[in-house]
């Protein structure tokens, strides 16, 4: 058990900070190519900014009784 | 970007994220952890006003050159990714140039501005005003 957690913490290397970043660029859509283009503070701006748009988003509101009732009508 | 001279050579270097791994894949060091180091060692020396520091002086004692020409491959071949041809190893790339002037500042000079500006926080501005900081207490 204690061994399964130190490998798994072990998995997650904290020293990798060139692979943290390059995650970062992959999670925003970015293909290698166009992460090469930023230079390491613009990717990380960049990748607040796309994350900021994410949660500005709408989203789907709560279905409400009128909207299961018309649901269930049709 | 920044067109560097090597020897009779002219280098583009990009500093970007990729710079970061290939420099870890090749020298199974980080970039940035041996830049802080670099920073360290200069820290250590007497503090001097910014008038006081002569720039010949600060990259032919403080810099270690073999440490500028592995971060001049990894930013040369961070610029190069994309191209069909194949990015040589480090000593290929080194014997590709007849002769290399460490004596050249403006080689130093221009490299760490690039390293400065794609690395570092607040890029070589950032850097100044720290050190003019840690320079101050």
């Amino acid at each position: 058990m204690e061994e399964s957690k130190d490998k798994s913490k072990g998995d997650r290397d904290p020293e990798r900070l060139d692979l943290e970043i390059l995650a970062i660029g992959k999670k925003t859509g970015l293909s290698f190519a166009e992460i090469n283009e930023f230079r390491v503070r613009d990717l990380l701006s960049y990748a607040r900014a796309y994350s900021g748009k994410e949660d500005d988003k709408p989203r789907p509101r709560k279905a409400k009784q009128k909207d299961i009732d018309s649901f269930y009508a049709n | 970007m920044k067109e560097l001279n090597i020897g009779e050579t002219k280098v583009r270097v990009r500093a970007t994220p990729l710079a970061l791994l290939f420099y870890k894949q090749e020298f199974k060091a980080d970039l940035l952890s041996d830049l802080a180091k670099m920073e360290g060692t200069k820290k250590e020396k007497p503090i001097k006003t910014t008038k006081e520091v002569d720039e010949t002086e600060e990259s032919a004692i403080n810099i270690d050159t073999v440490f500028m020409l592995q971060i001049a491959w990894a930013t040369a071949k961070a610029d190069a990714y994309g191209n069909s041809k194949s990015f040589p190893s480090f000593e290929l790339w080194l014997s590709e140039f007849e002769s290399i002037d460490f004596g050249d500042p403006s080689f130093c000079a221009a490299l760490m501005e690039e390293v400065a500006d794609g690395f570092l926080r607040g890029g070589k501005q950032g850097q100044i005003k720290r050190r003019q900081g840690s320079r101050a207490t």
